[in-house]
């Protein structure tokens, strides 16, 4: 899911940025207004936080085990916003430490798993939840939201690969940044998405999300906001 | 007299938790994850803060060297060239001599990173199934063409010289890109660096939040390894993948409340030190004639790979 650098032509990945900028900027207003004086402690320990997230593995079913990309897990813990901003802050420290990503494709990447990914999680995590407290209905909204927006994060990143080759390309017609067009691009970032790591990621944000309704439930923020007993 | 031992250590764990025989345990793969992370923030920990004044390059205001990494960074994304990509190693190569770092150790890590995401990904793209051109090394031959839906497949499968130049291409520009974020992120402390950004007119709060998560991933990633070293010590066999699945989570909701108790604890230190919600962070250093001197030097170098 982590774009490199090299794929993105200046022409997807500046764009990508500005979008990224001002959904940035939205979110930072939004956080402001929910938590006014604690916001950049309360924003440094959430992006702590999602960073450590990203390098846990946890075995799942099956015998193996897998790494959650950790958005739809910290938008239900945290909320939408403050889940934009601490996965942003945990992509930039990957991209800049561990070559995790490319530095000019920070923009996209941020785009596709800050922004694009806690959206839909989100959405989707409260479309299935409803008011509802019921666990089996909660950790059933947590791995849709987990499997379904990591998928659609992914089809979204193999367009943005896709496009590549029809938008940037040299004086002989070859690629001059990312090779695959979109007939190869989006079937191989979709199926081995839907396939396992989509299920990888359902599975790990539900698996977490179940133990904190268990024992915790008041600090999920999706049940801080509003929420009735089921 | 009351015990200090905690009570997770006076209690047996029950039987059903087990299983296979006593001896390796299956916590290699969570240990190998977490020593890994742990030991990279570690490494630059110690690189960026010994490099100090060190070295000439460690020495540069971050101003001019962030300058000059964004500058760079933009340039190897807009060449196309071979012949540039591999100047600008070179150029690299040299920068890296100045900055006092192990080269070796920082090497084997770029090209290890660009082997993955430069070299593997691309590596599709050599074949004419991806890239049509004239063959160079056949692998397969199918007898006749094949199509499918929207795709298809040319009679004899090979490697061919334009897709090979694409593959290059993109693992020269993982290669230096890589390379030019560890010349910066290890020859320049975090929080300088931080302050060096602000010249992009990012907010003062969000370096801030920046910085702070920096601190806090230390100390969670020491969290995270003492738990790990009181659960393996605990561990004479090997458990089984649900009681394991249990304490992962388990691990993830205490790092959480871990996070939350720091987060509390920074915010009541901000307070007394009379935080009252703006953050204003000290200013770098000026610029020297010096940096001047470097900045015209890389917009030159730029230029030059721009047209070579």
């Amino acid at each position: 899911m982590h774009i490199p650098d090299g794929y993105l032509s200046p022409q997807t990945y500046l764009p990508l940025f500005g979008v990224f900028i001002g959904a940035i900027a939205v979110a930072v207003k939004k956080v402001k207004k929910e938590v006014p004086a604690r916001n950049i402690p309360y924003l440094g320990m959430a992006a702590a936080f999602s960073f450590i997230i990203m390098m846990f593995n946890l075995p799942v079913p099956g015998g193996s085990s897998g790494h959650a990309v950790g958005s739809a897990l910290i938008a239900i813990l945290f909320g939408p916003w403050a889940a934009m901003i601490s996965v942003s802050v945990a992509l930039v420290i990957q991209a800049l430490i561990f070559g995790d990503g490319g530095i000019t494709a920070i923009g996209a990447n941020c785009f596709n798993m800050a922004v694009f990914m806690p959206l839909i999680a989100w959405f989707i995590f409260r479309l299935i939840c409803g008011k509802s407290r019921a666990p089996r209905r909660i950790v059933v909204a947590a791995f849709f939201a987990g499997y379904l927006s990591l998928v659609l994060s992914a089809i979204l990143t193999g367009v943005e690969f896709g496009i590549q080759p029809l938008i940037a390309s040299g004086a002989d017609g070859r690629a001059l940044y990312c090779p695959y067009d979109l007939k190869i691009a989006i079937p191989a970032m979709a199926v081995e998405h839907l396939l396992l790591f989509g299920i990888v990621e359902g599975v790990i944000t539900a698996l977490i999300v179940q133990y904190f309704v268990r024992q915790h439930q008041i600090m999920i923020y999706a049940f801080r906001t509003t929420g009735t007993d089921e | 007299m009351e015990s200090n031992i905690p009570a997770f250590l006076l209690t047996e764990e029950p039987r059903d938790r087990f299983s296979g025989d006593a001896g390796k345990t299956r916590f290699s793969f969570i240990e190998r994850t977490i020593a890994g992370t742990a030991n990279s923030l570690r490494i630059l920990y110690l690189q960026a803060e010994s490099a100090g004044n060190s070295s000439f390059i460690a020495r540069l205001n971050p101003v001019t060297k962030v300058l000059a990494f964004v500058y760079l960074i933009l340039v190897i994304s807009f060449v196309h060239s071979l012949k540039s990509q591999v100047s600008t190693s070179g150029f690299l190569a040299v920068a890296f001599l100045f900055s006092g770092l192990n080269m070796a150790r920082v090497y084997r890590q770029i090209l290890l990173i660009s082997f993955l995401f430069g070299f593997l990904l691309a590596a599709p793209a050599a074949l004419n199934v991806v890239t049509p051109g004239d063959i160079l090394v056949s692998i397969i031959s199918l007898g006749e063409p094949h199509d499918f839906w929207i795709y298809h497949v040319p009679a004899r499968i090979g490697i061919t010289l334009e897709g090979c130049n694409i593959v290059a291409r993109i693992f020269m520009r993982v290669f230096n890109s890589v390379s030019l974020s560890f010349l910066l992120v290890y020859s320049t402390s975090f929080p300088r660096l931080l302050k060096a950004f602000r010249i992009f007119f990012i907010p003062d709060t969000l370096l801030m939040v920046f910085w702070l998560a920096y601190k806090y991933i230390f100390i969670l990633c020491r969290t995270v390894e003492e738990t790990y070293l009181a659960l393996k010590s605990r561990m004479i066999r090997n458990i089984r993948n649900e009681t394991l699945r249990g304490i992962a989570a388990g691990r993830i909701l205490y790092l959480y409340e871990k996070s939350q108790i720091n987060y509390e604890q920074t915010y009541a230190a901000m307070i007394s030190r009379g935080y009252a919600g703006k953050i204003i962070l000290a200013g770098e250093n000026k610029m020297t004639v010096k940096d001047l001197l470097i900045l015209l030097c890389t917009a030159l170098l730029g230029a030059a790979i721009l047209i070579l």
